[in-house]
């Protein structure tokens, strides 16, 4: 073996034992939102801490330094292995890329933040139950004042949030993100104008759902769309998400509506798009770049792609909905498909980012940006975050929260400490689109498939398209190496412009 | 602060995150148990061979031996500060065994076992399903293997199943226990043979009970014991264990038996009595030998006190037979206490351990032990277990298992590479029943008490005696200052010839 060849492989095996390691941790942090006792949330702090302690002290270990620095040039990036293969030469440049970004963090400070998130998780579950944004402030403060040294440790050109945002959809920059995100905000407050005097009923989804009842029908779907109880399951949990530790092993949770029997199904569908993707990944290529998502934004297009591209399409439901009506005769007997498909697309403003419609939610997802875009760069205060957030609904949306718990109480994010991860749910709709586009060009009968209960056709293009690439791109070289055109919004608003303007029997140009 | 003072905390700090580690590992554990998806089984063994890995480095770290030669000479022993408390004395004391431990087992033969555990529990749940020991045999092969170069490393005087069962129960020596099973095993087969003639009617304690009704019983059960619900939490798996990572986070899991009323009940009184040990803890010690249970004997007598001595009792019954009674009002309206006392008492031999009567019980962990130590001494064969299962098993409790599911593939521990484990089973009952004459002495109304519903002055007694002083003594120390009396299994015997000598009327 060469010695370019062995230090790869040491490389490898502690690149791989950081990934396990990252695997554990999303295991205890999917058991404190779904089963963990609530006095033990203290422990839980201490336990994530040392493990992100130990990844962080490996990551940033000499020896890691010193095996890369005989492959490549620490400072300027140049390889200077001449035996690695392409794999190798790409793999090893994200090593480079990712222990620049982790060795600029002190062990302490990782340690620090890990704990500091974890008590904030904590806080803000009671905060939010009890509606007191003052019990969160304290910790919140914290946070941003921790996540702007981070982004000062990083570094950045131009706007400090630059370093948090690259975390999530690398390549991408503020500027770029705030430009598209204006383009998003002018279109979606315009096209809800036309839409908004409209009415669709839609009273009919708003009853009393039996939740097993839900569940064994979510079961179907999922188990139609490929996501395997084999290596997934499904729990519960305040807000859903994805816990991955592995391409077996990877976990969704939903949360039942009291009321909306929608609502759940499309959790379910938006996490298993993320599950898809991650057991989708090459497990072979498990602990290096080329088995790891592209980004967060890449990912949220596969969930956006499930949720909405196929969850609230025509075709899906063709299938779907009798099966639905036969789980719940009382209720939806007398719907028919058309009025069934008319409600599950209305449009309406709402609070809730999680309950919010296909059109509307681009625009909770830009109040957020722009709020931690400002707190990052000391624009605006913690204190002054409920008001901003009010009036900001009040003018994209149109309505006004009436306590915190449901404005700027309702998401989890800050408390995880995660600045910088909300843009990717707009990028996410943005990019699946494009994709989605593309799919639907190459594969002009996927409707007549997808009726028939058929996603092969689906499955295989993400597969080859998406999941056996890895980390080989950045979102934006992948979405033009897939599609053949530039990363732009314009496959976005044709998709809502022709869907909508049916829907609503208007004009949109 | 003075300097010894600082260099304790340091340490501790250190121990500390290897608590934390150790905890992380458990609960990876309690999810391969519970949630994982099957599918993830070689991942979670990768996991586990990972945290094996780190936290045997750390425990072994030249930062932590440093920091504990300040304290105490790992050699010999001896202390080398003058102004350590008694406490941090015993502490150290644990601490230098821990270490001398852990640093005698290589990291690679740490991580191979820990792989080798979990795809071998794999491997034993498949092998139990389909009844084919054969699937399982390569398995326990080398985990035998593994076990006898585990107590080369340990090193032991007499017999290599000594530096085996130090790890669970580290003041007895092997020939210590085969002395005493010995003589469990001559006193209560034997009396098996007389009880066997009576036959006392327990059909009604068989038949279908209503799951969600059994759970809402055992958590009315688990509240008065005390076990705090935002501390812990109950599951479902198919073997029942508790799994604690911290005071704060002492979990139990349960299964619901397809016609066995009594089975869940007393799985959830015998887990509880183990997580209210560890919840009990001190927790300002956490991460240090007195935050920690003595021994998985003491720890076993804390089961089997909740289980046994509280719940085959007739006062807890006085107290929770109407209770039952209320939950299945059909099934038990026309049961009269004193026939329901003695159903749930019924001694009859089984097939299987968790479910045997209290008087069986032992006979099951005897033979489980008489195997082990033959395998570990080279005795034995695997190929030749299931043969010998089941020949004790007719010659000890005078019935035999039709197949390996329901003999000799029944338990998850040798999958789980824990040999050495099982005596703690017996040894926990004759501790419980040493410990309980001495409470029962203090409280002399402990009867009328309990028939009254109370249980908490139970667990409070155990907290003075037993839960705060985590492993400040050893156990037969810890026996002894519990009771005033040198630890002997005649309170065991005495127990049970009075308690069944009244059932049976021999």
């Amino acid at each position: 073996m060469t010695n370019a060849q062995y230090c790869f492989q040491q490389l490898y095996n502690l690149s791989r034992q950081n990934k396990v390691l990252k695997g554990i941790s999303s295991l205890l942090d999917w058991d404190q939102k779904t089963y963990m006792p609530s006095g033990a949330a203290e422990n839980r702090a201490n336990q994530l801490k040392i493990l992100a302690g130990i990844t962080h002290r490996e990551k940033t270990s000499l020896s890691i330094r010193n095996l890369l620095s005989q492959l490549i040039d620490l400072k300027s990036g140049n390889l200077t292995a001449i035996d690695l293969t392409p794999e190798q030469q790409l793999i090893v440049q994200e090593w480079h890329r990712e222990y620049l970004q982790n060795s600029v963090l002190p062990t302490e400070f990782v340690e620090e933040l890990t704990k500091l998130q974890s008590q904030a998780i904590a806080v803000w579950h009671v905060a939010k139950k009890e509606n007191d944004f003052q019990k969160f402030a304290p910790f919140l403060e914290r946070l941003v004042l921790m996540n702007r040294q981070k982004a000062d440790l990083i570094g950045y050109t131009d706007h400090p949030y630059d370093a948090l945002l690259d975390k999530y959809a690398h390549g991408m920059t503020t500027e770029q993100v705030t430009h598209l995100f204006e383009s998003v905000k002018n279109f979606t407050i315009s096209l809800l104008a036309k839409i908004k005097s409209q009415t669709i009923v839609d009273d009919f989804l708003y009853s009393s759902w039996d939740s097993a009842k839900q569940m064994a029908f979510a079961q179907q779907m999922l188990d139609a769309i490929g996501y395997s109880q084999q290596i997934g399951r499904v729990d519960f949990s305040a807000h859903p998400f994805l816990a991955v530790s592995h391409p077996t092993d990877s976990r969704i949770t939903t949360s039942l509506h009291e009321k909306s029997l929608i609502k759940n199904l499309l959790f379910l569908l938006h996490e298993a798009g993320h599950a898809l993707y991650e057991t989708g990944l090459p497990v072979e290529h498990f602990g290096t770049a080329l088995g790891e998502h592209c980004s967060i934004a890449i990912h949220e297009s596969q969930s956006k792609w499930w949720e909405t591209h196929i969850g609230l399409s025509e075709p899906f439901w063709h299938h779907f909905y009798p099966i639905l009506q036969k789980s719940f005769p009382p209720q939806l007997e007398k719907i028919t498909f058309h009025q069934f498909y008319q409600a599950i697309n209305k449009v309406q403003p709402s609070l809730i980012r999680l309950e919010a419609d296909e059109v509307t939610y681009p625009l909770h997802v830009v109040l957020r940006f722009e709020l931690e875009k400002d707190l990052i760069a000391g624009n605006i205060r913690v204190k002054d975050i409920p008001e901003s957030w009010n009036a900001k609904m009040q003018q994209y949306l149109g309505i006004r929260p009436k306590n915190h718990s449901e404005g700027c109480l309702q998401d989890i994010h800050w408390a995880m400490g995660v600045f910088g991860y909300f843009p990717t749910y707009v990028l996410g709709n943005v990019f699946a689109a494009q994709l989605f586009s593309s799919f639907a060009k190459n594969h002009p009968n996927w409707e007549i498939q997808v009726a028939q209960n058929d996603f092969s056709l689906i499955h295989t293009w993400l597969k080859n398209k998406i999941y056996c690439q890895g980390r080989r791109f950045k979102s934006s070289d992948l979405i033009q190496l897939v599609t053949g055109s530039e990363l732009s919004e314009k496959a976005y608003f044709d998709y809502l412009k022709t869907k909508y303007s049916k829907i609503y029997e208007i004009s949109i140009k | 602060m003075n300097k010894t003072q600082k260099n304790y905390q340091t340490l501790h700090e250190m121990s500390k995150q290897h608590s934390l580690l150790k905890g992380i590992s458990a609960l990876l554990d309690w999810d391969q148990e519970t949630y994982m998806p099957p599918g993830a089984a070689s991942n979670r063994a990768e996991q586990l061979k990972v945290m094996a890995g780190i936290t045997h480095r750390e425990k072994t770290s030249d930062q932590f031996k440093d920091a504990l030669n300040q304290l105490i000479d790992l050699k010999t022993g001896e202390f080398c500060a003058s102004d350590l408390s008694a406490e941090q004395q015993a502490s150290l004391k644990e601490w230098r065994k821990d270490y001398n431990k852990a640093t005698a087992l290589p990291s690679e033969f740490v991580e191979e076992l820990a792989q080798l555990q979990s795809q071998a529990i794999n491997a034993w749940r498949n092998a139990k399903k389909e009844n084919a020991f054969q699937q399982f045999a390569p398995f326990l092969d080398r985990i035998v293997e593994m076990n006898k170069r585990k107590a080369e490393y340990f090193g032991y005087e007499e017999h290599p199943y000594d530096a085996l069962l130090n790890e669970y129960e580290p003041d007895i020596t092997t020939k210590q226990v085969t002395a005493i099973f010995s003589q469990l095993q001559h006193f209560i087969t034997p009396l098996l043979k007389k009880i066997v003639t009576q036959e006392i009617d327990d059909s009604f304690l068989t038949g279908e009970w209503d799951h969600s009704k059994q759970m809402t019983f055992a958590y009315k059960l688990l509240d008065a014991m005390g076990y705090s619900r935002d501390k812990g939490r109950v599951d479902f798996s198919s073997h029942p264990f508790s799994s604690s990572t911290h005071p704060t986070d002492s979990r139990i899991t349960t299964r619901i038996h397809p016609t066995s009323l009594m089975s869940n009940i007393m799985v959830i009184l015998h887990e509880g009595g183990h997580s209210l040990y560890e919840m009990g803890l001190p927790v300002e010690h956490f991460g240090s030998p007195l935050g920690e249970y003595r021994s998985l004997g003491i720890h076993e007598s804390q089961s089997r006190w909740w289980e046994t001595r509280i719940g085959l009792s007739q006062p807890f019954w006085k107290h929770y037979f109407p209770v039952l009674k209320e939950t299945f009002h059909d099934e038990l309206h026309a049961i009269k206490f004193d026939d329901f006392y003695r159903a749930i008492n019924k001694v009859k031999p089984s097939l299987i351990r968790v479910e045997a009567d209290e008087m069986t019980y032992p006979l099951h962990v005897i033979l489980r032990f008489e195997l082990e130590k033959g395998l570990i001494e080279g005795t034995i064969k695997v190929r030749d277990i299931p043969e010998l299962w089941n020949t004790k098993m007719k010659e000890y409790i005078g019935i035999e298992p039709k197949n390996n599911s329901e003999g000799c593939l029944q338990d998850i521990h040798w999958a789980m590479g824990a040999f050495g484990y099982f005596p703690t089973y017996a040894l926990g009952n004759l501790y419980a029943a040493h410990l309980f004459e001495a409470f029962a002495k203090e409280n002399p109304t402990w009867e009328k008490q309990v028939s009254e519903g109370q249980l908490d002055f139970i667990r409070e007694w155990l907290q003075k005696k037993i839960y705060c002083h985590g492993r400040k003594y050893t156990t037969l120390q810890l026996l002894k200052k519990a009771t005033g009396q040198e630890f002997s299994e005649k309170a065991y015997l005495n127990y049970i010839s009075n308690k069944y000598g009244k059932i049976y009327s021999l």
